[in-house]
């Protein structure tokens, strides 16, 4: 196919813009609650509950040993013949919050067990239980170091939401297919799609610079 | 796993055509005769055109092609692709013809030679057996409709949505767009879409293998759909010789039997592609 077609370009710009705010909407809801579940997975890790601990443990090896399109697959197709009927829309959610969460719990642990251990130490001697140690002292010292590893991760969420588009969700990469499908131009929707996720991906990075800054002071 | 055989078959295969391709700029026919394999791009989930069964891709399609390479004195290969750029592959000389249950359409006419067409395109709704509440098409208003990405159908829908509006009644609540069809039939299922709209003959089949699970409505379309074979623009040298092939099949009715094989009944379909096309 000969030149390169700028007005197809234009032509997809708002079909893209609206595939991108269901992007920015799914990787939102996916990022809250899988940075909830993480949170919440990586403090068990560091405690003593040992049948949460090995329950945890499971989940993160799950997560870490499959592909996000298999998980994608899993929460899609399995869960209805299991009597969970969830809608396009949380069923990536739930795939992208299940599969961030696995990692992120990984990076509150690892940020946790980074801190001195003369930390734990002083606290335990001040007759702060366990529990205590880890709220209020390890996990506000750690925030700063998660910083980084948590937006890499917020990064791949973003970029992971593109696999929504093979079940049904029309987000950012998706509204882009259904254009190319239409117009048969590839290398300009998909050139253009690339900028699209630079421009967001930019914005995060942007933001998380900004926390990090904040967190500094 | 053989799925993964007929890709990095596929992968070589377009290596070996792009050599081809470097020289002069020879006629896809000569090129084909001198590589001894015709390579056949194809979507292989579309019952019964084509699809696959122990690892092999069968169907309608494949039976044609298998009547007419020998003409030529090659092999054919089938390449299993994605439907979504299906048509810039051919273009990117990943395959010297596109056999894929493809509609005849005047925006894909725009962009490669088709042939005469070789089986009825018409397109239906399918919905769950128990649904109650779509009678007719019209009644699609305020429903989610599923299609294949880039099918024919989705084209349909569109068109179908326009003239509901006209008519003053709401579109669709929603369109989803699979990247195969027996997606959208499990989803039609799973109650995330409230019907699916693609060609009767494949629903048939559907409808065969999955009984008392789903019914059938038309009234989506009004003209006739077929499907063709797609051909690069200038190969008029290819698409001529295919079309004699297709006239002679049709004629000793070779065409009808395989029809009556696949499909369980014959198809009437014109001698050239109709001036009205969807």
């Amino acid at each position: 196919m000969p030149d390169f077609d700028w007005a197809v370009m234009w032509y997809a710009a708002p079909y893209m813009v609206q595939g991108a705010v269901v992007t920015l909407e799914i990787s939102i809801c996916a990022l809250a609650l899988g940075t909830l579940v993480g949170l919440i997975c990586g403090l068990i890790s560091v405690s003593d509950l040992t049948v949460p601990k090995a329950i945890v443990r499971a989940y993160v090896y799950f997560v870490r040993g499959t592909p996000a399109l298999v998980q994608i697959f899993l929460v899609y197709f399995a869960l209805p013949r299991i009597g969970f009927e969830l809608s396009a829309f949380s069923s990536g959610v739930v795939a992208l919050a299940f599969n961030s969460g696995g990692f992120i719990s990984e990076i509150v642990r690892a940020g946790l067990q980074s801190i001195d251990a003369g930390q734990t130490e002083a606290a335990l001697s001040i007759g702060m239980t366990n529990r205590q140690t880890i709220l209020f002292i390890l996990l506000p010292q750690s925030l700063r170091r998660i910083t980084p590893p948590l937006t890499n991760e917020v990064i791949t969420l973003v970029k992971s939401s593109s696999l929504l588009s093979v079940i049904s969700i029309t987000e950012l990469t998706r509204s882009a297919q259904v254009i190319i499908a239409e117009r048969f131009t590839p290398f300009e929707l998909y050139a253009e799609l690339a900028v699209y996720y630079l421009v967001i991906i930019s914005v995060l990075a942007w933001f998380s610079e900004y926390v990090e800054k904040k967190l500094h002071d | 796993m053989l799925r993964r055989t007929v890709l990095t078959g596929a992968g070589s295969a377009a290596l070996l055509g792009l050599a081809g391709t470097r020289g002069a700029r020879a006629d896809t026919l000569d090129e084909v005769k001198k590589r001894g394999t015709l390579v056949v791009g194809m979507e292989a989930a579309y019952v019964p055109y084509e699809f696959f069964k122990d690892g092999k891709i069968i169907g309608y399609d494949p039976d044609i092609i298998d009547l007419f390479v020998p003409k030529l004195g090659v092999k054919a290969q089938l390449v299993d692709t994605a439907w979504n750029g299906i048509i810039p592959a051919l273009y990117a000389k990943k395959f010297d013809v596109i056999v894929s249950a493809m509609t005849i359409t005047k925006e894909r006419a725009e962009k490669v030679l088709f042939s005469m067409p070789y089986a009825d395109a018409s397109n239906v709704i399918l919905l769950r057996a128990g649904e109650d509440r779509i009678k007719t098409a019209d009644d699609l208003s305020g429903r989610i409709v599923g299609v294949q990405i880039g099918s024919a159908a989705a084209g349909i829908i569109k068109t179908f949505e326009d003239k509901l509006k006209s008519a003053g009644k709401p579109g669709y609540s929603d369109v989803k767009q699979y990247e195969h069809y027996p997606e959208a039939y499990q989803d039609l299922l799973n109650k995330r879409i409230d019907a699916v709209v693609n060609s009767k003959s494949t629903m048939l089949v559907v409808m065969k293998d999955a009984p008392g699970k789903f019914k059938m409505i038309g009234g989506v379309s009004d003209i006739t759909a077929y499907f063709g074979m797609a051909f690069r623009k200038e190969d008029v040298a290819f698409q001529s010789f295919v079309n004699e092939q297709l006239a002679g099949m049709k004629k000793d009715g070779t065409l009808a039997k395989l029809q009556e094989k696949w499909f369980g009944s014959t198809m009437d379909t014109p001698d050239a592609v109709p001036e009205v096309l969807p």
